[in-house]
């Protein structure tokens, strides 16, 4: 099928929401340039990141075309091998991974092609998840729960061991919100809900590193930091929120925000963009942006709420919260609503592999969003061929699903 | 349907998150705002202080003796330097690559072995730098040597993450053959620096070398504690708190104060060249300038403060530490906070300070200190652009105004220098002291030998000075200010006997009509002739020994102490804190001490004890305390009423007759003060027996019939009599210096 026609049936079948999503992260991806300009005009350095990011979201584009234009059934039938690639790659950035600033995340291949597959992971995991959950039967088992929850927790240590807290952080409310619009039990959600609470506060009281848990003393007393910590552990929250306050409501203008041009403002182009954004269009542009975040997301989730098939369904509402927990968390950190911890805000953070996996997600939901049978209900797989999932991944599936309205005499013939 | 109700749950956290993060954002930017704004402008902002003016040291009249002139100093940054110098950028490139330190001075050595080694440099070797800020500081460092343009710059970056294994000087062959001249003309640029500072060339590279080793002290530690590690070329994420700290710490090091005081010449060259001499600035400061050569030993010096001073400041900077780490610091905390902030800022002593320390320089220091002013400004991390947010004009300190005439002290010390008739060609030891009789200033207080600020600036000459002052065998003692703290306080001889004659009168051991026989000799003592029968009159003008040893030995121990303490003897007069006080000490009451004791053998006095003493006779018997200081600042310090003397004035008009008398017809006959309208009183005190080595005194006052002042001199152990010293009163006398304070 050709691309045009994929786009117009989609644009029929989508509606409004999706020219929501679509708009809300062209737009976010452009402010995203806007602040990477700012940087720029501060720095001194050659390399331009404005360039750069340009480059890479352009390289986003035919990436996203590719992603939307795949069929949902190859999409479900790899959802397990895309799982173990990206696993297997995670052990890979374990063992050779390259060093930048004191974390392990980069895996290097043939010298030019460098990304991080913590990024890669999270939509691996969405989708293996979603098909996980896909069946009801399981997802209503407590052990099917469990099965899901752990297929997010093996990324989830691995990215946790590099280390890097925030990404990891993502995985848990996504496969959550998987689990739970899947039709898990009530009790088996607050079973899960409980243990995760105590292994957060098992986490947080011994497996942090020193330096994670000052920034968390240094959030819990935000209001009083002294002039030493504001210079040393509260550095990046206190420059943050002074960045963002003195901002005041239309800012200092693009450019003129005195803590990034004046290079005060710590990873301003990546984890504090936000800052840069409030400090220089002020309050006015962070709630543009926080719309903007927030819209992205919430129209994926009102797409999903059109789509019955199951892993369609859950696939989406899994990228969905992905991308709103990013976007809530890092726009949290940078007010101090939350503890610092580095998270990328999505399609604004400078970092190529994080923008470009979350346009391909955008547009893998928007694919799943677009094919979904919008009336039945049908389940893709019974039960029990599901049980030897891992054996038929690689295997072509039988067509039990017409993804398609059009008349039979047009369908794809094998 | 479960799954829709749970999705539109999400839905509803997904609104409910954005409406908290809506409400912060309102809350820090619109409610907030000013208070995050105020705070980011104290973040990032840069200090700086404004010197102060010391304030003068002026004489009675308001001529300048010590002031404040404004001059210029070279502060240097070594970052700066290191940056945007030819040598400072090779030095970089170099030390980074070789893996040792390697000084300026060798570069500025050898331009063209180090563009060899620099061309030799592959972009492989920057890649292979361990440490990521080391290996983007070469490439940055080696890009600025060889005036890469921005394209260029990005060629090098990229052959760098190729690892290319090309050298440098195959790479960039031109920019490598400019370079050896680049380096030489650095090095010249500093050289004539060097020839306006009035210096050896090559003298300010080493000072910049040494400065550099300091600095880099700090990072060796840093970078070898990694390495103890095995850790990355990145920086722990767990030391980078307090890395921050410490390299905050080292930026503020790295603007210093090279030198003070440096020439008009040499501050245009750097001013008018910051392109050639990056690194140096010149900025504003003070320096203290005398007017020479005046009494170093009593106005006093200035230097950099003590150790106690700058730990006073160090000491605050701990507490302010301490306090502001406190969490919820109460009240007075946050009052003491604030208070040792504005003292540190304003008050406390810096490196860069002056304080007094000796003489009125010391004495007066509170006073004459003012109060630093200050200025924050806001820069960019790279320096920069500066826009001043507050600031706090410098309080210059107080004039401080002496009772000195600084040309009757110059009067005085040329008296002093220029000798005497009867000791020719012998340099004087001795002092002179004149007082103004109606208020106990002090208007001139020369002594010899002495030294001059001269002297005190070169170290040479100062040892020099040093070493006659402590030599054992020398009499010199430069050190010591004879007319207030004699090194050997003399004693005062026949000046004395004034005292010894009110007191008999006063207790009515004799009157004036009583008569004494003068044999030629009391016990010991000798008189200077036999002056047969003489009532007291004339044992004063021919300075009779017989007549007052019998008036010592007939008054007594007691009564000879309490009369020479209460004429103001054995204490300070109260014109400096370093004053010699005398000794009044008589041992026993054997009649041989009384009568030396009378004739002003056993105790020994300061000029300005003796000179006080004749104003009181002068004036009408009131002792007044003598004063160093008229006014500080617009404050005019009050006149002391004195004691008094409680002398009647019948007593006190036989005592100024015969002081007249002494310089009519008495001991003084030939001096010539009679005609200058003078009275005084010679005196010889034997220091042994022969009567070659006395202490020549002459005390007195002017003019006789009103008196305005009284003066006191003496002459430290010399073959010659009272008498033969008036020739120095009569200088003084006839001085234009003096003139007006004798008219009426």
């Amino acid at each position: 099928m050709k691309l045009t026609e994929r786009l117009a049936i989609a644009r029929e079948r989508l509606g409004a929401p999706a020219i929501v999503v679509v708009a809300a992260a062209a737009a976010l991806a452009s402010i995203g340039l806007v602040v990477c300009a700012s940087v720029d005009h501060a720095s001194e350095k050659s390399s331009s990141y404005f360039t750069l990011q340009a480059g890479r979201l352009a390289l986003g584009v035919p990436a996203c075309l590719v992603a939307f234009w795949i069929r949902p059934r190859w999409l479900r039938a790899q959802a397990y091998g895309f799982y173990v690639a990206c696993a297997a790659m995670l052990i890979a950035v374990l063992l050779f991974g390259r060093v930048v600033n004191g974390s392990r995340r980069w895996l290097e291949i043939g010298g030019f092609l460098r990304f991080q597959p913590s990024d890669l992971a999270k939509l691996a995991a969405s989708l293996a998840i979603a098909r996980i959950c896909a069946i009801r039967a399981r997802a209503e088992s407590f052990g099917g729960v469990l099965c899901a929850l752990a297929a997010a927790a093996v990324p989830a240590a691995l990215i946790l061991k590099e280390p890097d807290l925030g990404t990891a952080i993502v995985f848990i409310p996504s496969a959550l919100a998987i689990v739970a619009i899947a039709g898990a039990k009530r009790s088996h959600l607050l079973i899960v809900g409980a243990l995760l609470v105590t292994g957060a506060a098992l986490l947080v009281l011994y497996g942090l590193h020193g330096y994670q848990r000052d920034r968390i003393e240094m959030w819990l007393r935000q209001g009083s930091m002294t002039a030493a910590e504001k210079q040393a552990q509260g550095y990046h929250l206190h420059r943050s929120m002074v960045a963002i306050g003195s901002g005041g409501l239309f800012g200092y203008g693009w450019a003129e925000g005195p803590q990034n041009q004046r290079d005060l403002l710590p990873e301003r182009h990546t984890d504090f963009a936000f800052a840069v954004i409030a400090e220089e269009f002020g309050l006015v542009g962070a709630f543009v942006v926080l719309f903007l975040e927030a819209a992205l997301p919430a129209g994926l989730l009102i797409l999903a709420l059109r789509v019955r098939e199951s892993f369609s369904r859950l696939a989406i509402v899994g990228i969905a919260v992905q991308i709103g927990t990013q976007a809530l968390v890092n726009m949290g950190v940078a007010t101090g609503v939350f503890p610092t911890t580095g998270i990328a805000l999505p399609l604004i953070s400078y970092g190529g592999t994080s923008a470009i996996v979350t346009l391909v997600s955008i547009a893998v939901a928007l694919n799943l969003a677009g094919h979904a049978e919008p009336v039945l209900a049908q389940e893709m797989f019974s039960p029990e061929e599901e049980e030897t999932l891992l054996d038929r991944t690689l295997k072509p599936r039988p067509r039990l699903w017409n993804h398609s309205r059009r008349p039979a005499t047009e369908r794809p013939r094998r | 349907m479960m799954g829709r109700e749970r999705i539109v749950a999400l839905l509803a956290i997904l609104a409910a998150g954005a409406f908290v993060l809506a409400l912060r954002l309102f809350a820090m930017q619109v409610v907030n705002a000013d208070e995050w704004r105020s705070e980011g402008d104290a973040l990032g902002a840069r200090f700086t202080t404004i010197p102060f003016r010391r304030g003068a040291i002026l004489d009675r009249l308001g001529r300048p003796i010590a002031v404040d002139e404004d001059s210029f100093a070279l502060d240097f940054e070594y970052a700066a330097f290191r940056s945007r110098h030819p040598l400072g950028q090779a030095a970089s490139v170099r030390s980074i690559l070789e893996g040792r330190i390697v000084s300026h001075s060798e570069i500025a050595a050898n331009p063209e072995g180090t563009a060899v080694s620099i061309g030799a440099v592959t972009p492989a070797q920057i890649a292979n730098v361990w440490i990521r800020s080391e290996r983007s500081a070469a490439r940055v460092a080696l890009a600025a040597l060889l005036r890469l343009d921005r394209a260029q710059g990005r060629q090098l970056a990229a052959q760098v993450a190729d690892r290319s294994n090309r050298p440098i000087s195959e790479l960039y062959a031109s920019k490598i053959a400019e370079l050896p001249a680049r380096l030489a003309a650095g090095r010249d640029d500093l050289a004539r620096l060097d020839a306006l500072l009035d210096r050896a060339a090559g003298t300010t590279l080493g000072e910049i070398d040494a400065r550099r080793l300091r600095i880099l002290q700090d990072v060796e530690v840093r970078i070898s504690r990694l390495r103890e590690r095995g850790g990355s070329g990145a920086l722990d994420p767990e030391d980078t708190a307090e890395e921050r700290v410490q390299r905050r710490r080292q930026r503020e090091v790295w603007l210093e104060r090279f030198m003070s005081d440096v020439s008009y010449e040499a501050a245009e060259l750097v001013a008018a060249r910051p392109d050639r001499l990056p690194g140096f600035s010149v900025s504003e400061s003070m320096t203290r300038r005398y007017r020479e050569p005046i009494l170093p030993r009593f106005v006093g010096t200035v230097a950099r403060p003590a150790d106690d001073e700058l730990a006073e400041a160090e000491q605050s900077r701990q507490r302010v530490e301490e306090l502001a780490r406190l969490l919820s610091p109460t009240e007075e905390q946050q009052q003491e906070l604030t208070d040792l902030r504005r003292k540190l800022r304003e008050e406390q002593y810096t490196p860069g300070d002056v304080s007094g320390k000796s003489g009125i320089e010391f004495q007066y220091e509170d006073v004459l200190r003012g109060t630093r002013g200050w200025k924050i400004e806001l820069v960019s991390r790279r320096g920069g652009e500066a826009e001043r947010v507050q600031s706090k004009a410098p309080e210059n300190g107080r004039d401080v105004t002496l009772t000195l005439d600084l040309e009757l002290q110059e009067a005085c010390e040329r008296v002093l220098r220029s000798g005497l008739p009867t000791l020719p060609g012998q340099p004087i030891r001795g002092a002179i002291t004149l007082v103004d009789v109606a208020t106990g200033d002090v208007l001139a207080a020369a002594a010899q030998p002495s030294y001059t600020r001269d002297d005190l600036k070169d170290p040479a000459r100062w040892d020099a000075v040093r070493r006659v002052d402590e030599d054992p065998r020398s009499r010199a003692k430069p050190l010591s200010h004879r007319a207030f703290h004699p090194y050997y306080p003399p004693a005062p001889g026949s000046v004395f006997k004034v005292v010894t004659a009110i007191a008999a009168l006063e207790r009515g051991i004799v009157d004036p009509s009583t008569k004494h026989l003068c044999g030629g000799v009391i016990g010991t003592l000798k008189c200077e002739g036999h002056h047969g029968e003489i009532d007291l009159r004339t044992a004063m003008e021919v300075s009779c020994n017989v007549y007052f040893g019998w008036l010592g030995e007939r008054l007594g121990r007691t009564a000879l102490q309490d009369s020479a303490r209460r004429f103001g003897f054995g204490s300070p007069t109260g014109f400096s804190p370093i004053e010699v006080p005398g000794s009044l000490e008589l041992q026993s009451e054997d009649l041989e001490l009384l009568r030396r004791f009378g004739i002003g053998y056993t105790l020994t006095v300061t000029p300005l004890q003796v000179a006080r003493l004749y104003g009181a006779i002068a004036s009408d018997g009131r002792l007044r305390p003598l004063r160093s200081v008229r006014s500080v600042g617009s404050f005019e310090l009050p006149l002391r009423e004195g004691v008094d003397l409680h002398i009647s004035s019948e007593n006190l008009s036989i005592l100024r007759e015969s002081l007249r008398a002494v310089v009519h017809r008495g001991t003084a006959r030939d001096s010539g003060l009679f005609e200058l309208g003078a009275a005084g009183k010679t005196g010889t005190a034997e220091v042994d027996a022969k009567g070659v080595d006395n202490h020549a005194w002459f005390a007195g006052y002017a003019p006789f019939d009103a008196p305005r002042v009284a003066f006191a001199m003496y002459v430290e152990r010399v073959p010659i009599h009272g008498k033969d010293i008036t020739p120095m009163a009569r200088a003084l006398l006839s001085s234009g210096a003096l003139r007006p304070y004798l008219r009426p």
